[in-house]
């Protein structure tokens, strides 16, 4: 824009700039109901731990625990010393739990972002440029809607190789499918938008039209669907992790869960399967939660008193 | 186009693309690398006995005599052999298939059944502490991973309650105590083994219409015939019905492609369970890289899709007036 | 309105809705009374709480309004002590029925139109599903509808037959009173004319009171017999329609009859409200429309006024302090703007002269036509099959000719084409066949740098206010767009510069405002300064006015018609609403199916139409004036179908005069002959002449492109 800026300036503009603003606004409404507030607070500390947790943990999750005797403790119920007990190669369950939330939250953002990036666009392209664009995505969404997930990556990571990597890759190839109809729904009416069909008859290229009209009024969507896409990879890489098709060193809940599963202790050794499947579902939980939560101020939005 | 000519041509669709899903897995498991032939390899098999059972199996045939074969044996209720056990693959799936569909069905439906209806109560009074608070369990069993829900039901009731067995389909004992295969279903011993595998589906999969309904519902609700309906002075039951007509369209729509996540559940569950299932044939048949089956059992995932898709279009040709047969 | 046992009387009511952020009083003070068999208009604009007051009466309010005081009394007895069983029991359909805003949606598409009337008819009475079936046939004959098709599905209905198929579910159990809410809002003026006549008859064949709520005073004028004027959840004026338009004493009512717009004087200029309706808050204490009012007083703003009867005219009730004087404050100042105004008008070329004749746009059998088959495999099929399905003719053979600085009208119902053509000039959509030709030049010659070019030079302004902006710019961000898009000079004064042009003054109030913090018409005015930002000579502007109130719509065609004189540029405007169009246009096309069938200059084309389609749109507009006794229009049927169009004219099927050279020969509006009045209708075709010799081989030309 052509008007000075000084610094003091800038910061007041960047202040005022729509997305602070709202996000301001947006926050306040959205941590007006408690249960919604409780889920904030639970997801903080779940990113807390992802990023922290191995500085936190109290032994290493591969360290084998003894008794003064040096006997190793294996399934040990919960004390005062192991929190959560030990499993059967005598590590320390809690400390386990808190290294897993690393593995199990990176594999869940990352396929959360592989889900929304193939998802938007998809989306986006089928609803901005219609026609035999669209019918062309739209066909393709039905396809891999047909897909059985974990029928399909077993069998592709048992004929490819197991890999952190490309399990995730596999899982956000096939999950996009739930958020592209939403994204090019949602385009399909923004598109209609008075400024946005202005914008593109003032011969506007249609990246600036994405860029500047589209996207930005699809910003709540995008969150929400990241959100659920996080949840769903962690479900899923979990399940393949408990079928053996994640890497076994990555010490991710789903691991050990396989390993507890494996050791035939699992209904004895409740300290050991409980707290993890729980971490799984409360992480799960949590997201689905922080997207619900979304969902309701935006129906509070539309939902305006008619006088 | 009269209704008749529309189913007709729905089946002809239908028919169609299980043909295409069949040929489609032909090629992708031909472009897969590594067999059977290659695992026994890499197990210290001699090379030449490796190269006669590629012979007998025909996969030094081109291509195209091969997919031939595969069509044509096919059509005749030939799906091949077993590398593993010999056995021919379509007698390996039936049974497993049957062991899956006579639990996931009714498993599905009673979760459809109470998780539409749950959602619709939970729609009908949004707003209500009753549905802020409501929808939490369903969402609880929804965001728990299937495999872990099993689980946690296996140390309640098995290893804490000892009330069910801990997995399988019958006991050994049963199982000689029956005549025919298929009499197992009708013992006491299947129904307890049953329990926790069913319940586990049923749980899981209440959460996804529970959801859908209770959206639908409160969109339904704002709709004009339904504010109509409230000025015409409909009790509040005749209004509800009406609303769970309307609401329950969607959540049909999108019963096929639950159907199709549900058999991903079922993998995770029957091995929870070790119940010998569809899912736990393909798992074995893939550690075993066994692909005449893993191709055989693809080919009745993708039908029980397809097919689940074909009978939804047709039970919505039956609530929705407004469809049209030409299109 | 002396009756001595009043159907509906409701006194001082006041409805409050809660909201998170504060209470809302929405009706103040509200009385008015309804006599039996009588037809009452409640008129006022959006948010004035005519709905809400209705909605009140009919215990239709949303879960978070209340009535917070006043009475209600029904055929005497106050209603709202009347338990909830009690209400449905004695009053609801009995008593008071409901034809509700959008009676094409109203129905349950997926039930039977004969089970949902038993089911009404089993809510509140013991008849039998025959006793109830017989009523339903019987009220189908009442309103046209053919008896056997009662137990049609909703969607087997056409728009019309719908909203007539609600008339007969309010009249179903016999009520003596039935409140229409915005019937006619979502209606086309023909559609409208037809609701309306059945209504009218109605009178004559069933005994019943009707609360008819509309924003058109012109409807209420038309059909009522006594009518209320509600601004601000108050009401300002309440009489017979007579007294309300002979002698009204509200400055509301009698500036909105100003602000009106009225076919019969195209001429005159149209008044404008100032300011906009009040947001209302917790409390109201004083005269809502004072903020908006030429005449308030300090004692306006204190205390809410009272709704007195006129001295000479008790039936006659106005909220306004100073009524006394309004007659002679109203003849002031009306004489005041004529003479102000007369000079204006002076100044201001004469519309029909100021054009130079050049043409800026022209367009040659234009058409655009849509494949019906949108997804692959059924065009695949189409194409191995031959199953292919006839096009969609949206715009079939155009001829326009727009000169420089020349305004012309495109009208038509929804579903003509209008927009599809707008959307076609503005190159969104290939045409199908035909030229479009800007400042000389085919747009088919175009390149890049062309259409770019073409871009700038020719401007859009739409229909809805309410998504004009991006939600995330502020206007000052808006406006820069057009510059930023054409790499222009971003500069800050000539921004403040458009905004004054259309009146946003001053500027810097503006400039940093977002969507969510501007009225509707504001929105509007800057949706025209971003369209005039580029100094464009060509604007197409797509009903810029449809959805606002009427006391907006003035000013913003006002400044419309002043723009085009200012800027220098032409215009193009769609509209289906005749009556505003004729206040902006120097010319008239009229748009049917596809085709033009008319072109004539604005003053001609009303005074004298020619086709038969013309006559039926300017006969169906509704006039702003109870003494005025139209006729109702006799146009059978809806338009037809676009891809399923009949032989010859596209209007022979609804048209009074159709003859037999109507089904073989198609006649069309074309660019070429100098007459200034263009009609295609055989009526107004010399058939001998072209009987023998050239015009027919011509006609013969014609018809086959």
């Amino acid at each position: 824009m052509s008007f000075p800026s000084s610094p003091g300036n800038r910061l007041q503009r960047l202040r005022n700039h729509y997305l602070f603003q709202n996000i301001k606004s947006g926050l306040r409404l959205y941590l007006s109901d408690n249960v919604t507030s409780f889920f904030v607070v639970v997801f903080t500390i779940l990113v807390f731990l992802a990023i922290f947790g191995p500085m936190l943990a109290p032994y290493q999750y591969d360290e084998v625990q003894r008794d003064e005797n040096g006997e190793m403790l294996r399934t040990e119920p919960p004390s005062a010393d192991h929190w959560l007990g030990t499993n059967a190669r005598g590590y320390d369950v809690f400390s386990r739990l808190v290294y897993g939330a690393q593995p199990t939250i990176l594999t869940g953002f990352l396929g959360g972002t592989i889900i929304v990036g193939i998802g938007l666009v998809v989306g986006v392209s089928a609803g901005y440029f219609g026609g035999q664009t669209d019918s062309v995505l739209m066909r393709l969404t039905d396809f891999a809607y047909g897909i059985p997930l974990i029928p399909t990556a077993i069998v592709v990571v048992a004929y490819f190789g197991i890999g952190f990597w490309s399990t995730i890759l596999i899982i956000g190839l096939v999950l996009w499918r739930g958020n592209a109809r939403v994204f090019r729904s949602q385009v399909l009416q923004i598109k209609e938008r008075e400024h946005v069909k202005a914008a593109k008859m003032l011969g506007a290229s249609d990246v600036y039209v994405i860029v500047r009209h589209i996207l930005p009024n699809m910003g709540g969507m995008i969150v929400l669907f990241f959100a659920l896409g996080t949840g769903l990879t962690i479900l899923v890489s979990a399940g393949l992790a408990f079928l053996g098709f994640m890497d076994p060193f990555i010490p991710s809940w789903g691991i050990m869960l396989r390993t507890a599963y494996n050791s035939g202790y699992v209904a004895r050794a409740w300290w050991w399967t409980l707290p993890t499947g729980g971490a799984i579902s409360l992480t799960v939980l949590t997201v689905f939660m922080l997207g619900r939560g979304y969902e309701r101020i935006t129906q509070a939005d539309t939902n305006q008193v008619q006088v | 186009m009269s209704r008749i000519g529309y189913y007709l041509r729905r089946v002809v669709v239908t028919i169609l693309l299980i043909y295409g899903v069949a040929t489609l897995l032909f090629f992708a498991f031909r472009l897969m690398p590594g067999d059977y032939a290659t695992m026994l390899i890499a197990s210290g098999a001699s090379e030449q006995n490796v190269e006669q059972l590629r012979a007998q199996w025909g996969l030094n045939q081109p291509l195209y005599v091969q997919y031939y074969h595969y069509i044509t044996n096919l059509l005749t209720g030939n799906a091949g052999v077993s590398r593993a056990s010999g056995e021919p693959v379509i007698d390996t799936v039936s049974t497993a298939f049957w062991n899956t569909a006579i639990i996931a069905i009714p498993a599905l439906i009673v979760a459809f059944v109470v998780g539409t209806v749950y959602g619709a109560v939970m729609g009908n009074s949004s707003g209500s502490a009753a549905e802020k608070y409501g929808i939490i369990p369903p969402t609880v069993f929804g965001t728990t991973p299937d495999f872990f829900l099993g689980i946690v039901l296996l140390v309640i009731f098995w290893g804490w309650l000892g009330w069910f067995p801990s997995g399988g389909l019958a006991e050994l004992s049963t199982y000689r105590t029956v005549g025919e295969r298929w009499h197992i279903y009708f013992t006491t011993d299947f129904l307890k083994h049953a329990t926790l595998p069913f319940l586990t589906i049923t749980l899981k999969y209440l959460y996804y219409p529970a959801l859908i309904m209770r959206g639908s519902v409160v969109e339904v609700r704002g709709q004009e015939f339904a504010v109509y309906q409230r000025l015409l002075g409909l009790s509040g039951r005749t209004r509800f019905k009406h609303i769970m007509k309307h609401a329950s369209l969607p959540v049909i729509t999108v019963l096929p492609a639950l159907t199709a996540t549900s058999l991903s559940a079922q993998v995770l569950i029957e091995i929870v369970f070790n119940w010998p299932g569809l899912g736990q044939l393909l798992l074995e048949s893939v550690i075993q890289r066994d692909t005449p089956v893993i191709q055989f059992l693809f080919l009745v995932i993708a039908s029980w899709i397809i097919i689940g898709n074909f009978l939804v279009d047709i039970a919505y040709t039956m609530i929705d007036p407004r469809i049209t047969y030409d299109e | 309105m002396a009756h001595d046992n009043p159907l509906l009387e409701v006194e001082n009511l006041d409805v409050t809705y809660r909201t998170r952020e504060q209470d809302i009083k929405a009706v103040a003070g509200a009385s008015f009374s309804i006599d039996p068999n009588e037809y009452f208009g409640l008129v006022g604009e959006s948010g004035c709480g005519k709905s809400t007051l209705a909605q009140a009466v009919i215990r239709g309010l949303d879960e978070n309004g209340e009535i917070t005081g006043g009475e209600i009394r029904y055929k005497g007895k106050e209603i709202q002590d009347l338990s909830s069983k009690e209400f449905n029991e004695q009053i609801r359909w009995n008593e008071i029925s409901v034809i509700p805003q959008s009676a094409m949606n109203s129905l349950n598409p997926l039930e039977r139109i004969s089970d949902q009337a038993v089911e009404v008819a089993d809510a509140h009475s013991n008849w039998s599903r025959e006793k109830t079936l017989e009523k339903l046939r019987e009220l189908f004959d009442v309103v046209g509808l053919p008896e056997s098709r009662v137990t049609d599905y909703p969607h087997q209905f056409s728009g019309g037959m719908k909203q007539r198929a609600i008339i007969a579910m309010s009249l179903l159990l016999e009520p003596s009173l039935v409140i229409a809410d915005e019937p006619t809002t979502a209606l086309d003026v023909i559609m409208q004319d037809q609701f309306l006549k059945y209504l009218d008859d109605l009178r004559e064949i069933r005994d019943f009171g009707l609360l008819f709520i509309t924003h058109d005073i012109a409807v209420i004028f038309e059909i009522c017999d006594s009518l209320a004027v509600m601004h601000g959840g108050q009401i300002a004026e309440g009489g017979t329609v007579e007294d309300i338009f002979d002698t009204p004493r509200h400055p509301y009512t009698i500036l909105l009859q100003q602000a009106f717009p009225d076919v019969r004087y195209p001429d005159r200029e149209l008044e404008e409200i100032s300011g906009i309706p009040p947001t209302p808050g917790p409390e109201i204490d004083g005269c809502t429309f004072a903020d908006r009012c030429p005449w308030s007083e300090p004692a306006c703003r204190e205390g809410a006024p009272p709704l007195n009867s006129l001295e000479d005219d008790p039936g006659h009730v106005t909220s306004c302090i100073r009524s006394d004087e309004m007659e002679q404050l109203a003849v002031d100042y009306l004489a005041d703007r004529e003479s102000t105004e007369a000079t204006e008008v002076e100044a201001s070329a004469d519309r029909s002269t100021r054009t130079t004749g050049e043409s800026v746009l022209e367009l040659e059998n234009l058409s655009r036509h849509f494949d019906p088959t949108s997804n692959i495999v059924e065009s695949i099929r189409a194409r191995f099959f031959g199953e292919e399905q006839s096009p969609v003719r949206a715009v079939d053979g155009i001829d326009l000719d727009l000169s420089r600085n020349e305004v012309q009208g495109i009208i038509g119902e929804s579903g003509c084409g209008k927009s599809t053509l707008l959307l076609t000039l503005m190159g969104q959509y290939a045409p199908t066949s035909g030229d479009i030709r800007f400042d000389g030049t085919s747009v088919e010659e175009f390149d890049k740098s062309d259409w770019k070019e073409f871009r700038r030079r020719v401007q859009i302004i739409f229909q809805d206010p309410f998504n004009t902006m991006n939600p995330h710019f502020t206007v000052r961000e808006t406006l820069m767009e057009p510059l930023r898009i054409h790499g222009l000079h971003r500069d800050e004064e000539r921004i403040r510069q458009v905004l004054e042009d259309v009146q946003l003054n001053p500027p810097e109030q503006y400039l940093d405002r977002k969507e969510s913090q501007l009225s509707g018409g504001e929105k509007q005015r800057v949706a025209i300064a971003r369209a005039l930002i580029l100094e464009p000579e060509v604007v197409l502007a797509d009903e810029p006015v449809s959805m606002l109130d009427v006391s907006t719509q003035a000013s913003i065609l006002r400044l419309l018609s002043d723009l085009t004189d200012e800027y220098d540029v032409s215009m193009l405007y769609v509209s289906h609403d005749l009556s505003t169009v004729s206040y902006v246009c120097d010319r008239i096309n009229v748009m049917y199916l596809g085709r033009i069938v008319e072109n004539a200059p604005t003053l001609e084309l009303l005074t004298d139409p020619k086709h038969p389609y013309t006559k039926a749109l300017l006969q169906a507009i509704p006039m702003p004036d109870p003494h005025y006794d139209r006729e109702w229009t006799q146009l059978p049927g809806a338009a037809g179908d676009a891809s399923d169009l009949p032989q010859g004219c596209r209007f022979k099927d609804r048209c009074p005069d159709r003859m037999e050279i109507c089904d073989t020969r198609p006649l069309y509006v074309d660019g070429d002959g100098d007459s200034v009045h263009k009609t295609a209708c055989h009526l107004y075709y010399d058939h001998e002449a072209i009987a023998d010799g050239e015009a027919a081989e011509e006609i013969e030309e014609v018809t086959s492109r």
